[in-house]
């Protein structure tokens, strides 16, 4: 399979799951070039000890981690220096710019709240969310793609799923 | 679990949607600005050893530098003259 129809082939679920880690067009935009660029370099080190689809999905968590790592740590500098501004403007470090295309016009206050919470979670907590529930993976899909046992997955699921809930409840309250 | 039922559906809501059809333009030009940037290896590998040879150069001329000044100084110091003539 040549680089063309390797993109053809993987580039909606590249540019999708990049969609459901930072929620917003051009991010994601930015994230799925990445990705690519880092196919084309490593593709002939790859050695077949998973399938094309899962390596692809790994490069793409830790990208799409990567990014908002990054995006965090520039926020939170622009945060210190606004403590020494007159700009007492709230910053954010989670991703403020909801712009999710695959989210229905009417069901979009009700998921940007989700996702604004999702958003706080742990990373793994966070991967196996978007994975399970909006990429509807099967939990030996998830386990193959994360590196992890089924139980842990199950675990992961059940712990993510709870601090959610919390979370959601939290911001209901306040 | 009402809740949690009610926020896991709503998330299952959610659409795929087909990627730009520019990216691959991008991501194309991308690869190419990586590939022209990158240094090759063997290029690396050649001017380190040059670098490393032209430091070693130095200092040995550096060294040589070091031990004729000396020579001379001992030869002021000592007051030894360097020609023939008795009477000066």
């Amino acid at each position: 399979m040549n680089f063309q129809e390797l993109y053809k082939t993987y580039s909606k679920q590249v540019y999708n799951l990049a969609l459901h880690y930072v929620q917003n067009i051009e991010e994601a935009e930015e994230i799925t070039q990445d990705v690519f660029v880092s196919i084309h370099q490593s593709l002939e080190s790859f050695q077949n000890k998973s399938t094309l689809s899962t390596w692809i999905y790994r490069i793409t968590i830790n990208k799409c981690l990567d990014f908002i790592k990054s995006k965090s740590r520039r926020n939170r500098i622009a945060f210190l220096t606004s403590l020494f501004s007159n700009n007492k403007q709230d910053v954010r470090f989670y991703l403020p710019n909801f712009d999710h295309p695959g989210v229905l016009m009417e069901q979009k206050e009700a998921i940007k709240k989700i996702f604004e919470c999702i958003n706080t979670l742990l990373p793994n907590q966070k991967t196996v969310l978007i994975l399970s529930k909006i990429e509807k993976k099967n939990h030996q899909e998830v386990a193959e793609i994360m590196g992890l046992s089924i139980k842990a997955v199950e675990s992961l699921l059940q712990r993510a799923k709870q601090n959610l809930a919390n979370k959601l409840k939290q911001n209901e309250g306040s | 679990m009402d809740t949690e039922d009610s926020f896991l559906k709503l998330l299952e809501t959610i659409q795929e949607v087909e990627s730009p059809e520019f990216l691959f333009t991008r991501i194309h030009q991308k690869i190419e600005s990586v590939r022209v940037n990158q240094i090759s290896p063997r290029l690396a590998w050649g001017l380190a050893v040059s670098f490393c040879l032209l430091i070693t150069i130095n200092i040995l001329i550096l060294k040589s530098n070091e031990v004729v000044n000396h020579e001379n100084n001992l030869i002021e110091n000592l007051h030894i003259s360097t020609d023939n003539d008795f009477y000066k």
